[in-house]
C-alpha cells in the first residue's frame, strides 16, 4: 500500500482508494438500504396478506369472543351438563369432507335436539399449506349463513362443492353463492348473506380461531373432541363403504366420554 | 493451480451452495406468509406472536443474504448471517427432536406437525450443519473466484 493510499483512507473512510475501485461505504450503504427496504416491505406485505381484509366491516359472531368457537345450534338450548363436543374443521380439507359426509348429520341431529353442546372451530389449515385465504373466507361465509339461520344446510352444501385441487385460489366465489342458494336463501336474506360474505365480515374472526387453536396444539383437521378428549373417529368409519358406525358414535357423544380404545393417539 | 487460487474456487463453491440454498428456501416460502408463520410457531421456542413475525421476515432475509452470497458482495458479512441462520436452525430442530415434537422443519415451505414416523431431524440437521460449514469457510476466508467484492473493490480489499 502506498503512502497516498493511506492518506486517502485517513482523509475519508470509504473514499475510493487511489488504486481505483468502488467506494465500500457507498456500496454498503446502498446494499443495506435496499436490503432493509425489501425485508421491511416483505414483512408489511405478509402481515397484510394474512391480516385483516375486512377493515371496518370486521365483526365477531354474535355472543362469541375472538378466537373462540361458534355454537351453531345454541338455540337448541342444550342442558348445562350436556356433553361438550368440539369439532375443528376447514371447508377445504379433504378429510374434513369425509368426516362431514359420514358423521356430520349424526352430530347435527344430537346438537339440534340439545343432547350435546356442539362447538365448531373453523380453521385455516389448507391456507397455511397453499397460501391465500380461501379457507378463512369459506369459514367466514358459513358464519354469515349461520346469521341467516341456515348453518347446517350451507355447511353441507359448501363441503359438497369443495375444490378437488388444493390451490391458493381455493373456492371460486361463485361457489359460496351456489351453496347459499342451495341452502334455501333468497331475496333479502340472500342479499344480507352476500353482503356479509363479500365484506369479509368474519374473515378476521376465523383467522383468530385458527391462531387460538394452534396455540392449544390443534394444528390439523378434522379433530373431534368429546368433553376435551380426542375421538379417533376414523376407527368408526368402514374403510370400504366409508360409512360411519353411527350407533357407536351416538353412544360416545351422548355419554360424554371417549372409551379408551377410541381415544386418538397423539 | 496455486493453493490460493484453489481456495478461491472452494470459496466460490461455498458461496453458491449456501447462497443458492438460501435463495431457493426463501423463494419457496415467500408467497405463503401464514405457512411460514405456522412453521416457526411449530418449533414452540418463541412467544406465538413473535414467531409469527419471524416467519414473515425469514424468507426475505434468506433471499437477501442468499443473493449477496451468490453474487459475492460483502461475502464475509453475508456468510456470518448465513452461518448464524443455519446454526439457529440446527438448534431449533435439535430442541424439537429432543422434546419429542413431531414437526417438519419447514425449511423449504411446508412445516408444522407431521406424523411421528415422518420426521427427518437427523437429515435436516446434517444438511444445515454442512451449510453452516460453507458459511464458516467464507467467514474465515471470504476471498473467492468470480465475486463482486473482487470486481468492485479489488483483490486486496475483498477480505474486508
Amino acid at each position: 500500500m502506498t503512502t497516498n493510499d493511506r492518506k486517502a483512507k485517513a482523509r475519508a473512510a470509504g473514499q475510493a482508494a487511489a488504486s481505483g475501485g468502488a467506494n465500500v461505504i457507498v456500496v454498503a450503504g446502498i446494499v443495506v438500504v435496499l436490503a432493509m427496504a425489501l425485508i421491511i416491505g416483505g414483512v408489511v406485505w405478509a402481515s397484510q396478506d394474512t391480516g385483516s381484509s375486512a377493515g371496518g366491516a370486521s365483526q365477531l359472531p354474535d355472543g362469541v369472543t375472538k378466537g373462540q368457537p361458534i355454537e351453531p345450534f345454541a338455540s337448541a338450548k342444550p342442558a348445562e351438563d350436556a356433553p361438550v363436543v368440539d369439532v375443528y374443521e376447514d371447508f377445504r380439507c379433504p378429510i374434513c369432507q369425509v368426516f362431514e359426509q359420514s358423521m356430520g348429520s349424526t352430530i347435527n341431529e344430537l346438537a339440534k335436539d340439545g343432547t350435546i353442546r356442539l362447538r365448531v372451530h373453523l380453521k385455516t389449515v389448507i391456507d397455511s399449506n397453499t397460501g391465500g385465504d380461501s379457507s378463512a373466507v369459506a369459514g367466514a361465509s358459513a358464519v354469515c349463513a349461520a346469521d341467516q339461520g341456515v348453518w347446517e344446510k350451507y355447511h353441507t352444501a359448501l363441503f359438497a362443492l369443495q375444490p378437488a385441487q388444493e390451490t391458493s385460489a381455493g373456492f371460486p366465489s361463485s361457489d359460496y353463492t351456489k351453496a347459499a342458494k342451495g341452502a334455501g336463501l333468497s331475496g333479502e336474506r340472500l342479499a344480507a348473506w352476500q353482503k356479509c360474505t363479500d365484506q369479509g365480515t368474519y374473515v378476521d374472526y376465523v383467522k383468530s380461531v385458527d391462531d387460538e387453536t394452534v396455540k392449544q396444539g390443534i394444528t390439523g383437521t378434522p379433530v373431534i373432541e368429546v368433553a376435551g378428549t380426542k375421538l379417533s373417529w376414523g376407527a368408526l368409519i368402514d374403510q370400504n363403504t366409508r360409512r360411519a358406525d353411527t350407533a357407536t358414535l351416538t353412544e360416545v357423544l351422548t355419554s360424554g366420554s371417549v372409551p379408551a380404545d377410541l381415544v386418538q393417539k397423539p | 493451480m496455486s493453493a490460493g487460487r484453489l481456495r478461491d474456487h472452494v470459496g466460490l463453491v461455498a458461496r453458491l451452495v449456501l447462497g443458492g440454498v438460501l435463495v431457493v428456501a426463501g423463494v419457496l416460502k415467500v408467497g405463503n406468509p401464514l405457512g411460514a408463520a405456522r412453521a416457526v410457531q411449530a418449533y414452540d421456542v418463541m412467544p406465538f406472536e413473535l414467531a409469527r413475525w419471524i416467519g414473515y421476515a425469514l424468507p426475505w432475509v434468506e433471499i437477501v443474504v442468499g443473493v449477496l452470497l451468490v453474487i459475492g458482495l460483502f461475502t464475509r458479512v453475508s456468510a456470518v448471517v448465513g452461518a448464524v441462520l443455519m446454526a439457529a436452525f440446527v438448534v431449533g430442530i435439535a430442541q424439537a427432536w429432543a422434546r419429542g415434537l413431531s414437526i417438519d422443519c419447514g425449511c423449504f415451505g411446508g412445516g408444522g406437525q407431521v406424523a411421528s414416523d415422518q420426521t427427518e431431524y437427523g437429515r435436516e440437521i446434517a444438511r444445515d450443519l454442512g451449510l453452516a460449514l460453507c458459511g464458516a469457510w467464507l467467514v474465515v476466508r471470504p476471498a473467492s473466484t468470480l465475486s463482486l467484492d473482487r470486481a468492485l473493490f479489488g483483490a486486496h480489499k475483498e477480505s474486508a
